[in-house]
């Protein structure tokens, strides 16, 4: 498996646009200091700027977006280029195979989210907009980690369908459905969707946000794991079906 | 006689109606180089692939160096290297990285297996040419370096040579030849091409929609190129009672009213020609003929031949 996933870092070679994509992480920090321009640092607590900053439309939005397109990617070349057929002879098992994708989208997902909560520090303190203190910072950084953590569960179902499609439309598509779905969602049935079952465990204790409901970690932790289950499921008949020429 | 290193039993494919393999039993022996020949679409690469398990069985049974394929994966696949069809590799890398990829997949205990393999294919190793700008060639040699880059006892080749220049295949051809011969490796390989096969091939297996017409060794199957002797008259029945009275000949066929075609070709021509005359039959010609290798699967594949 160690080996499956340092093979899958190798692959990621001359791929600029994956690494360009972090640079999203850095989006919601700027669009805050715009936001708070007109403040003072008296006036704003830094959880108020971290929550726009990191805690807003980065995770509900950016990050799954960002997340489905390097699904996309990480999947279409063996798709395309008959790469599969080699693998399977090595052998290589399908699950194997499947969890050592997931690896580089959580390695991936976590980055994405440290780089966003320095990003808001750095934005935040240069800008002038709050001052630094500890307790913020490390609430941040929990809340980062937190989510760059579980985004990669909930973007299981649009890993599964990468790897067991041919082309990128269709992962792509999924990707702007389900992300856009996970939002609507999020108020009104925040159980339904693993990426509004997500943003329920991060809003859950972040000071100032109100929910419809108290969040039954039970139940978002059921959310997230039937949909994963399913997903690797269905993977792994798919790709047996497909290493079969079914 | 040298165990079968691959073995299928009524080895049968269906595609919704159609039938594209059909009750094929392959018999692969240690050592030798076996030909899969046939036309462009008579099942040979599905034949390889469900050898190797890539596609499913629609009945029929293969083993592979004596066991099923299905369960020992773990322990036949590491013994096999296989080109099927284009060879795949990740675009935005170099040969060297692509391979350097699968020996860390497949655990090659050489360290520099991928420097070698690379020399005996002839691609610089190191070389920062990206594989999506190589040419068919450079790709078929990457994918032959694949295939031994884990030194396996059998090799399965779907048309190796395909998008080589003659030297390429040349070299290819060599290459195989000397795998079978000095590391007694064994090699399934397909082709179209007719001259590459005879040029290559210990065994052959001729696959004619999908039906396996023939299989036989190479040497086996030159010693059925008849020699005959073609023999144009005015009245066959004539010249038939006359060969069979005089010249006690009656291992001959008539092919129409004015063609016979006469097997022994010990036979004095003049004196035949000559009894023939004063028989009042005409000789319009009369020639030695000599079936090659060409012709026996033009009439073993229905006349389409083999290109």
């Amino acid at each position: 498996m160690l080996n499956l996933i340092l093979t899958e870092f190798l692959k990621l070679r001359r791929r600029k646009f994956v690494w360009l994509m972090l640079l999203a992480a850095l989006f919601m920090p700027l669009i805050s200091i715009f936001y708070f321009g007109g403040s003072s640092a008296a006036e704003i607590d830094p959880l108020q700027f971290y929550k726009w900053a990191a805690f807003s439309y980065t995770p509900w939005i950016i990050l799954p977006f960002v997340l489905g397109l390097l699904c996309t990617m990480l999947a279409y070349d063996e798709n395309q280029n008959e790469l599969l057929k080699q693998l399977w002879i090595i052998p290589v098992s399908r699950m194997g195979y499947f969890f050592s994708k997931f690896a580089i989208v959580l390695f991936y997902s976590v980055c994405f989210m440290l780089l966003a909560a320095f990003g808001s520090i750095f934005a935040g303190v240069i800008s002038g907009l709050i001052v630094f203190t500890a307790e913020s910072v490390a609430f941040l950084l929990i809340k980062c980690l937190e989510i760059g953590f579980l985004a990669p569960f909930a973007m299981l179902p649009v890993l599964a369908v990468a790897v067991s499609q041919r082309g990128y439309l269709l992962p792509v598509c999924c990707t702007v459905v389900y992300t856009f779905l996970g939002f609507i969602l999020m108020m009104v049935a925040m159980y339904a969707h693993p990426l509004s079952s997500m943003t329920a465990i991060l809003m859950r204790n972040i000071p100032g946000v109100v929910l419809n409901e108290p969040v039954n970690l039970a139940k978002v932790f059921f959310c997230i794991g039937i949909w994963g289950f399913a997903s690797v499921v269905g993977t792994n008949i798919m790709l047996s079906k497909e290493s079969r020429g079914i | 006689m040298e165990p079968l290193i691959i073995e299928t039993r009524q080895l049968t494919k269906v595609y919704g109606e159609q039938t594209v393999v059909n009750k094929v039993n392959l018999h692969v022996r240690k050592g030798r180089i076996y030909g899969l020949l046939g036309r462009n679409g008579a099942g040979k690469t599905t034949v390889m692939k469900m050898i190797l398990g890539l596609t499913s069985i629609t009945s029929g049974e293969v083993d592979l160096f004596g066991q099923k394929l299905g369960g020992n994966e773990k322990r036949i696949y590491p013994r096999i290297g296989a080109i099927i069809e284009t060879p795949g590799f990740y675009p935005n890398l170099t040969g060297t990285e692509n391979l350097e990829i699968f020996a860390k997949l497949r655990g090659t205990a050489k360290p520099d297996a991928v420097k070698e393999v690379l020399a005996v294919v002839g691609l610089p190793y190191q070389d920062k040419k990206l594989f999506s700008q190589y040419s068919l060639g450079m790709k078929q040699r990457l994918g032959i370096a694949n295939a031994i880059l884990h030194d396996p006892e059998l090799l399965i080749l779907d048309e190796p040579t395909n998008g080589l220049d003659p030297i390429g295949i040349a070299e290819v051809r060599n290459f195989i030849r000397n795998l079978c011969v000095e590391w007694e490796k064994t090699v399934l390989i397909s082709s179209h091409i007719l001259s590459e096969v005879t040029l290559l091939a210990d065994d052959i297996g001729i696959l004619h929609n999908g039906v396996l017409l023939e299989e036989n060794s190479l040497a086996e199957l030159q010693k059925k190129n008849s020699k005959y002797i073609l023999l144009q008259v005015s009245d066959t029945a004539k010249a038939a009672l006359v060969l069979e009275n005089r010249f006690h000949v009656t291992d001959y066929s008539v092919q129409d009213l004015h063609t016979l075609q006469l097997y022994d070709t010990t036979l004095d021509m003049a004196e035949v020609n000559k009894t023939l005359m004063t028989e009042n039959i005409s000789v319009i010609s009369s020639q030695r003929c000599n079936d090659t290798l060409e012709d026996y699967f033009k009439k073993v594949t229905g006349g389409e031949g083999i290109a």
